[in-house]
């Protein structure tokens, strides 16, 4: 029997596979080449751009946690013009459907970011970095409502050439009125969850573990949580879910495919084992076989069958 | 060259001094490609665990690799403990890594951050440039005993000093520093704690003098963006445009 691994994401188009690789684990200008295996992947999700250049946080920016990652980068990227310069000769020759993850301190910066962006080659989709919890700017207060999120959803549509997904914090997942205002604005998918704010404190020295109070975590350890949000989620909206959230393995794919997430994404356990695409999709194949299922969408429809 | 991910299995695990571990892993593709200053990220799988840790290579062969360790946190505490057979997973070689000039060097250790020089020491002495040393440790049971012989072999001088305790030379890098005649040598390669590395500033960063820096990281492949520092050109990542940095280009007072 032969499995079908492609997944249709309604407007944004069909993937070659259902594995997505997360932004900020990608790489910015010089995506990471010589450990790739792009034949498993079906896109990649840019590190979030924002229209003016950021330096991003002081250091220490990254601590380890239970079985997890709490990081406050900052978002530290060249700004939007210098992104699209360098686009050619990073992501532009990755042959993978590429999305880019974008942020902005106002509507008008997302639209004016949106359109620059319009007609980049190899891109397939626009993700909106509403929920980035490291920026103590408006950025955050974006998401405190549906109706801000549906706000620069509805405008960031009209102007962009691309589908556009809404990423969601876990704040924003706790009931569905953030995701069905993200679809009522024009949305092509919603993408989550994004980091968990968290913090860690350097008790010796009586201050944050990181260069700021908090950061966000992510890792195997938020994983049941992300998994609770997406089940919900897609019960509420008709949107294709792409999910994410300490995926470290094939089973945990299923998990989120099962819970009705139409795609996957992995960040954190991507940079630790850059081997984790293959087997997630060799783990997913031999899960289809054995269970004979014979497309992706088949495993969240028989899940589902059981469990009515 | 190319980075890869490379399966290596334990070939030796041991104690060297108080706290100092040399780790000796079956490598060929990683081994062969690496260049002196440069580091790997091991998997390293003890409980709660998920990132990989940053360590210079100490030295390698056509068929090894090898790390001299402190015992500091979970993650280096747990490969000081793998028994022999044990398989570790590899990223790497990863970072730019020393530039070898010609000349007469010095080079200048603290800890473990002697590890990174020691394959420079040995590029240096095959090219026939002459090369002293000046390593520090806190206490004299830090002292890695095998690899000073080893670079005693490899340099022309080899000053060990320590910070307290009962040992022929106290003091740290700075007072033996204050002892050479600059102005002997050309170059200058440093690594060490950035404690060690700072006060070296007023006497170095007028002259050809590198740094390796540590820094945390999360992927140590230049896509996270954890270990960016500040530099009087611009950000850069110590992963990826480091780990060595010209000392003069390094914003001190930020780290």
């Amino acid at each position: 029997m032969s499995c079908n691994l492609r997944v249709d994401l309604g407007n944004i188009g069909v993937l070659s596979s259902p594995v997505i690789i997360s932004s900020g684990t990608f790489g910015l200008a010089e995506p990471y080449l010589d450990l790739l295996e792009s034949e498993y992947v079906g896109a990649v999700v840019t590190k979030t751009v924002t229209l003016y250049p950021k330096n991003g946080n002081p250091q220490p920016r990254i601590c380890e946690a239970p079985s997890s990652l709490i990081n406050s980068i900052g978002l530290e990227n060249p700004g939007v013009e210098k992104f699209i310069e360098d686009y050619d000769d990073g992501y532009g020759k990755l042959g993978i459907p590429v999305i880019i993850s974008i942020s902005g301190n106002s509507v008008s910066e997302f639209t004016e970011s949106i359109g620059m962006l319009n007609g980049v080659k190899g891109a397939i989709a626009i993700e909106l970095n509403l929920s980035c919890p490291n920026v103590d700017s408006e950025g955050l207060a974006f998401g405190s409502s549906p109706e801000r999120i549906g706000n620069v959803v509805s405008e960031c549509a009209r102007i962009s050439s691309f589908p556009v997904i809404a990423k969601l914090s876990p704040f924003q997942a706790t009931d569905s009125s953030f995701a069905i205002s993200a679809s009522n604005a024009g949305a092509a998918a919603i993408s989550m969850i994004n980091t968990v704010p968290a913090m860690k404190l350097d008790i010796h020295n009586f201050r944050s573990a990181l260069g700021t109070l908090s950061g966000g975590m992510s890792g195997p350890a938020v994983k049941p949580i992300a998994l609770k949000m997406i089940y919900e989620i897609a019960r509420s909206v008709d949107l294709p879910i792409i999910g994410m959230g300490g995926i470290s393995s094939g089973e945990n794919a299923i998990e989120f495919i099962m819970a009705g997430a139409k795609a996957v994404s992995i960040g954190t356990m991507n940079m630790v084992d850059p081997t984790l695409p293959r087997s997630i999709i060799k783990s997913i194949e031999a899960f289809m076989k054995r269970h004979s299922i014979r497309e992706i969408p088949g495993i969240t429809q028989e899940f589902n069958r059981r469990n009515s | 060259m190319s980075v890869r991910n490379e399966k290596c299995v334990v070939l030796k695990n041991k104690r060297l001094s108080s706290d100092g571990y040399l780790i000796v892993l079956g490598s060929g593709e990683i081994s062969r490609q690496t260049l002196p200053g440069q580091f790997v990220e091991i998997g390293c799988l003890g409980k709660d665990m998920i990132l990989r840790r940053p360590f210079s290579v100490f030295d390698v062969s056509d068929n090894s690799i090898s790390f001299f360790i402190k015992v500091i946190g979970k993650g280096s505490r747990w490969l000081s403990e793998l028994p022999e057979g044990y398989v570790v997973d590899l990223i790497g070689p990863l970072g730019n890594g020393f530039s070898l000039y010609g000349g007469k060097s010095l080079l200048i250790g603290g800890g473990c951050g002697i590890a990174s020089l020691n394959l420079l020491a040995e590029r240096l002495k095959q090219s026939g440039g002459k090369t002293d040393a000046i390593f520090g440790f806190s206490r004299p049971e830090e002292i890695p005993h095998e690899v000073i012989a080893g670079f005693r072999r490899k340099a022309d001088n080899v000053v060990v000093t320590v910070d307290s305790g009962d040992y022929s030379t106290l003091g740290n890098v700075v007072d033996r520093l204050g002892e050479v005649s600059l102005d002997n040598y050309e170059n200058f390669y440093c690594c060490g704690p950035v404690r060690m590395l700072k006060a070296l500033v007023p006497q170095l960063s007028a002259r050809k003098t590198e740094v390796s820096l540590e820094a945390r990281m999360a992927c140590g492949i230049g896509v996270c963006y954890g270990c960016s520092i500040n530099t009087v050109f611009s950000i850069k990542r110590v992963c990826i445009d480091g780990p060595v940095f010209r000392m003069e280009e390094v914003i001190w007072d930020e780290l």
